[in-house]
């Protein structure tokens, strides 16, 4: 069991190369690649229950060997209170996005096997500590989910895919600007060379105040590309809108927290002093992201790209959270972080449904769609996302919400109207698209085939049970996001 | 025994949520679970409310919710006079109405599975906001309230006017939400807790932070206005009507509004600190009930009147905390608190009976809710004209129907307070002619609907309605007649606030015995101001629509009174001008922010890109389509970054 999230992240890679290698049929691609990613899944229960218990928080599951010796990289991975959220979001995600997936035809074994890449390179990303291998799996995440929205995406796929990639590798390439600048500057105060996290924060005390803000700046480029944060948001709804529904939910489930959990890992972790620079910056793109993609979300017109836009007002949360520097509003952050993981999934499969049996996502063009003989069950679970969305207390969304706004208050005052009165913006567009896309009379142009079907259903009623659990019990994994949250802010002289 | 296990009050009808959804194939649709829930309910607050008449301490119980780095958040309950009197009465009401609803919505068939789900969830919510013992508990059983409401009145989504009326009581509440959230942000940040206790025990902090405290009531204060839909947030109310008549009873009798008149009583605590928010608990309570009561004048719809009644009324309440607030801090009496909560229990009766008749009505009548159709059904549902006419009677405030007792209470509070601050005399002079009108519009009400000819064939054929729906109306009558003479029984000295508790250097309060109660009502010359006020409504809607003196489009037709009934039939404009300015800021804002991002930020990102066309040749050159070569690239990729490294390394 020591090797448990080595293995987590052999399986699917493994599994991926078998299917490409043994040219299988669709079907068993697709059972095959649903039944190992359960294996990830179940390390993620056991990770996320295990995390917290007995530690003061420090890193746990490790596993460390030299890799580049000349370098200084070594294969160093492991799980706290930050990463073991949303190591089990990850695995916890993939295998219901794979059962949503179950139609898929065309190329199915190619789908199926960029799926179980794509989980690796995602699973690599939270459990790295080694800035260089964490560099390899953010990267390498690009490369299936850029094939994902080209070949299985809508009719814009292609300007999708390229935007998609191109925007997010450029923002990357500055990231990876700040890692070198990391490596170079640490190696002197430490006595070797190292990318490992936990030892570039030790030092990092030592470098120059010019260095922290220009490396912050850069790392906060990155990554708030990634999460992401007005202005650099436009890459989001056009790889939204095109991308395939389990794309979409991956994309939105897991891809954007690598942006807010490379902040925190990298950025925050090692350095306090930009990050308290910079952190009226970090609390202004996090509002003006809350406030500003609200009211963009309010006038779309397709449903996909209005929950495009929820997700960035969401994430713009994550990021005031963060910016607090308070332990509740960085616990609220990583919890949001967990459950817009779990909730935006649910949105996307909202959207899917739609799309699969009314043919269209445009708000004008659907109406009446929770009347009996259109899809009424579909419809039902949407209401649930939905207000789970609009931050309903009980479910998950919410308990995020207000350790946020609490946090907020303490660190910015009366700057918390702004996110706490964009509350009611979040229910406006939901109700409005909510009444004109599912109540009333049926639109008599609508052809409606068939209710939602059951690998639909099924991750769906397990992604609103997870939103309840989380909701109602927060203590599951918010105490250890606590811890860490605390053991983060003790860099920071302790707030 | 009961109060230890008070938690299971709002459990049964949770629990009654999750079986109905469970078990949809039942023969009666959920009702055979909804009902013996709420009644277990019932059965249990009453046990809850046995035990805490002799208590002298409440009870509460609770567990840790929640530890995060040092923060811990508590969730449990409060048994005190308070809750246990509330969950008394919203269990009780609510049991009726759900043994009245198989019958009123019996050609529902099977969507009443998602009825009795939605209604058990919303009793069971407003159970949790009583019950609580903390802000975030109470606010997360309140927003479950919204979300019903929004459900419910949403019931028949189907109808364009219902999906828009649930929208709208769900975003204009939400407004109010966010205020009380506010509120609860604000408490969190001086005490580090919700626990109602532990916030109101700690005095020293308190008067430490005087604005902080008096933003903080004002901010809760928001969250009542919005659910209790005082003015400037009335708008949702009466368009709530597009729910089912159970659903309007549910919501303005038992439950939802009056979960704001319980958020002031519970938060007393708190505003004594700063009594300033009592003048606007009271002026706001004012203003509402005057415009609800002379909208409620002009109405031909049967639930529009009471809806606007049910604004008027809950206006009455408010009016009487906000004057309670100030008499208990200054005089140490708790006449306007114990009048409120009063008032409350009163009008909970009478307007379930008043909606439920109504609703009896609207099924006879094969669902018209329309008065100009109706007349005469006095003879046709003798039952039902019977006891809307004893609910009439009692809101009107006739004595000794329970109505009265509660109106003279409040108006002899409103009085007090005007010694202490001349606003509230003014306000006591509204009240009065609130009085006036209450009598005028529900007597208008009734005879449209009862007395006279029948005016259309529905009407005349109408019949009277099963005794699933009479016998509730009977059992309503009862208490809407005789639940005023609590007053003499010890009502005020359970329902009793002491601000010297709370307030150093406030006076203590005494309850006044059930009978000095009774001696002075008798021996004011105001208490027969009150009924003569009452009476002269009666007189002026008798005069009017039962001998035609003058006849009824004859009171509107002079120019100014037409001016008047065209100003108050369109709710003085504001409901439109309210919406239309939401509609205009949101709607405006997100056009404007949509056009910025698609012509300004994701332009200038084209315009990158387009500038650099010769790197998208380059990449469409690659999209060869083959993986291995996009590996390959990566691959190569990597090993340049890797030989950069070394390069300047070594």
């Amino acid at each position: 069991m020591a090797a448990l999230l080595t293995m987590s992240l052999a399986v699917p890679l493994l599994g991926a190369i078998l299917l490409y290698l043994f040219r299988v049929d669709t079907k068993t691609a697709r059972a095959s690649a649903f039944l190992l990613t359960l294996v990830p899944a179940m390390a993620g229960f056991i990770v996320l229950f295990t995390v917290g218990i007995g530690t003061d928080g420090s890193m746990q599951w490790q596993e460390r060997v030299e890799w580049i010796p000349s370098l200084g990289a070594t294969y160093h991975v492991g799980v706290d209170g930050l990463s073991a959220p949303m190591f089990f979001l990850t695995a916890f995600v993939f295998p219901l996005a794979l059962l949503f997936s179950w139609d898929i035809e065309h190329r199915g074994r190619l789908y199926y096997a960029l799926f179980l890449v794509l989980e690796t390179a995602l699973l690599g990303v939270f459990v790295s500590l080694d800035l260089l291998l964490f560099y390899i799996f953010w990267e390498f995440v690009l490369i299936p989910m850029f094939f994902i929205i080209a070949i299985w995406g809508g009719e814009n796929r292609r300007y999708a895919a390229i935007k998609f990639l191109l925007y997010t590798f450029l923002a990357s390439v500055v990231m990876l600007l700040g890692f070198i600048a990391l490596y170079f500057e640490a190696a002197p105060h430490l006595g070797y060379r190292t990318f490992d996290v936990l030892e570039l924060a030790t030092v990092s005390g030592a470098f120059p105040r010019t260095f922290h803000l220009v490396v912050f700046g850069a790392l906060f480029v990155g990554f708030a590309t990634k999460m992401p944060m007005v202005p650099l948001h436009t890459w989001l709804p056009d790889a939204h809108v095109q991308a395939p529904t389990a794309g979409s939910v991956i994309l939105a489930a897991v891809l954007l927290k690598m942006g807010s959990y490379g902040l925190l890992r990298v950025a925050v972790e090692i350095l306090p002093e930009g990050t308290q620079a910079w952190r009226p910056a970090l609390a202004a793109v996090g509002l003006v992201s809350i406030v500003y993609a609200a009211f963009v979300a309010l006038a779309q017109r397709d449903l996909k790209s209005m929950i495009a836009y929820s997700s960035i007002s969401h994430m713009g949360l994550v990021l005031l959270g963060i910016a607090t520097l308070t332990t509740l509003g960085i616990t609220g952050a990583i919890y949001m972080m967990l459950a817009h993981g779990l909730i935006s999934a649910m949105l996307f499969m909202s959207a899917g449904v739609v799309q699969h049996h009314a043919g269209t996502r445009l708000i004008d063009k659907l109406g009446g769609l929770a009347n009996g003989n259109a899809m009424p069950i579909a419809s039902a679970i949407t209401m649930f996302a939905f207000l789970a969305s609009l931050g309903l207390p009980g479910l998950a969304g919410f308990i995020a919400e207000f350790t946020i706004f609490i946090g907020t208050f303490d660190a910015f005052g009366w700057w918390v109207l702004l996110p706490v009165g964009t509350l009611v913006v979040t229910a406006g567009y939901y109700l409005y698209a909510f009444q004109r896309a599912y109540h009333g009379p049926l639109n008599p142009n609508l052809r409606v085939h068939g209710d939602i079907r059951w690998y639909e259903f099924t991750p769906m009623f397990v992604l609103a049970i997870a939103t309840a659990a989380f909701g109602l019990w927060p203590a599951l994994s918010a105490e250890s996001m606590g811890d860490y949250a605390r053991n983060l802010l003790a860099l920071y002289g302790g707030r | 025994m009961f109060s230890e296990l008070a938690w299971l009050v709002p459990a049964f009808p949770f629990a009654a949520f999750l079986a109905i959804l469970l078990f949809r194939g039942l023969p009666r649709h959920g009702a055979e679970i909804a009902i013996p829930s709420v009644f277990a309910s019932f059965l249990w607050s009453l046990g809850v409310l046995w035990e805490t008449l002799g208590a002298s301490e409440p009870v509460e119980i609770g567990i840790d919710w929640l530890n995060v780095a040092g923060h811990t958040f508590t969730m449990g309950f409060l048994v005190d006079p308070l809750s246990a009197f509330l969950a008394a009465l919203v269990s009780f009401l609510s049991l009726l109405i759900v043994i009245y609803s198989p019958a009123y919505l019996h050609e529902e068939g099977r969507r009443l599975v998602r009825y009795f789900a939605e209604i058990t969830l919303f009793i069971g919510g407003m159970l949790g906001t009583v019950l609580a013992d903390n802000y975030l508990l109470m606010f997360a059983a309140w927003e479950i309230m919204g979300l019903c409401s929004y459900l419910l009145i949403g019931y028949w989504f189907e109808r364009p006017k219902a999906a828009s009326a649930a929208k709208k009581a769900f975003l204009v509440t939400r407004v109010g939400d966010v205020s009380l959230l506010l509120g609860l942000v604000i408490l969190y940040r001086v005490f580090d807790t919700f626990s109602y206790r532990e916030i109101f025990a700690q005095t020293d902090l308190i008067a430490a932070n005087p604005g902080l405290m008096l933003l903080a009531s004002v901010c809760i204060f928001g969250g009542a206005v919005g659910k209790s839909a005082q003015f400037p947030l009335h708008v949702w109310l009466p368009d709530a009507m597009e729910g089912p008549t159970t659903v309007s009873a549910l919501i303005h009798a038992a439950t939802m509004v009056k979960g704001g008149v319980f958020l002031v009583a519970r938060s007393f605590p708190l505003f004594v600190h700063t009594p300033d928010v009592f003048l606007l608990v009271a002026a706001l309570g004012g203003v509402t009930a005057f415009i609800a009561a002379t909208m409620a004048l002009v109405q031909y719809d049967i639930k529009r009147v009471l809806a606007y009644s049910t604004l008027s009324q809950l206006g009455y309440m408010f009016l009487a905390l906000g004057a309670g607030g100030l008499l208990a801090v200054h005089h140490g009496s708790s006449t306007g608190y114990t009048a409120g909560l009063f008032h409350l229990m009163n009008h909970a009766f009478f307007k379930a009976l008043l909606f439920l008749g109504a609703g009896s009505v609207i099924l006879g009548m094969h669902h018209v809710n329309d008065m100009r159709q109706m007349g005469g059904l006095h003879r046709k549902m003798p039952l039902t004209s019977w006891t809307v006419l004893l609910g009439t009677i009692s809101i009107a405030g006739l004595p000794p129907f329970s109505g009265f007792w509660s109106k003279d209470e409040v108006l002899a509070s409103l009085q007090d307070a005007g010694g202490l601050n001349p606003v509230f005399t003014l306000l006591w002079l509204l009240g009065l002619g609130v009085a006036v009108l209450t009598a005028a519009y529900m007597f208008r009400m009734w005879y449209l609907t009862f007395w006279g000819k029948p005016k259309t064939e529905a009407a005349s054929h109408a019949r009277e309605s099963p005794a699933s729906m009479t016998v509730p109306l009977a059992i309503l009558a009862v208490f809407a007649l005789g639940s005023g003479f609590l007053l003499f029984t010890g009502f005020a000295s359970f329902l009793h606030f002491d601000a010297s508790e709370f307030v150093a250097g406030a006076p203590a309060s005494e309850a006044e015995p059930g009978l000095e109660i009774l001696k002075h009502i008798l021996a004011s010359p105001y208490t027969f101001l009150s009924v003569f006020l009452a009476a002269a409504g009666l007189a002026a809607a008798t005069s009017i629509y039962v001998f035609g003196r003058p006849p009824p489009d004859r009171v509107t037709t002079p120019l100014l009174a037409h001016d008047a009934h065209t100003l108050l039939s369109n709710l003085y404009y504001y409901d439109k001008a309210f919406m239309a300015t939401g509609q205009a800021i949101g709607l405006g804002l997100a056009r404007a922010s949509d056009a910025l991002d698609q012509h300004v930020v994701d332009g200038a990102v084209r315009g990158v890109a387009r500038t650099s066309t010769w790197f998208g040749r380059a990449v469409r050159r690659t999209q060869t389509g083959a993986v291995t070569t996009y590996a390959l690239v990566v691959i190569v990729g990597l090993g340049l970054v890797l030989l950069a490294l070394y390069g300047g390394g070594f």
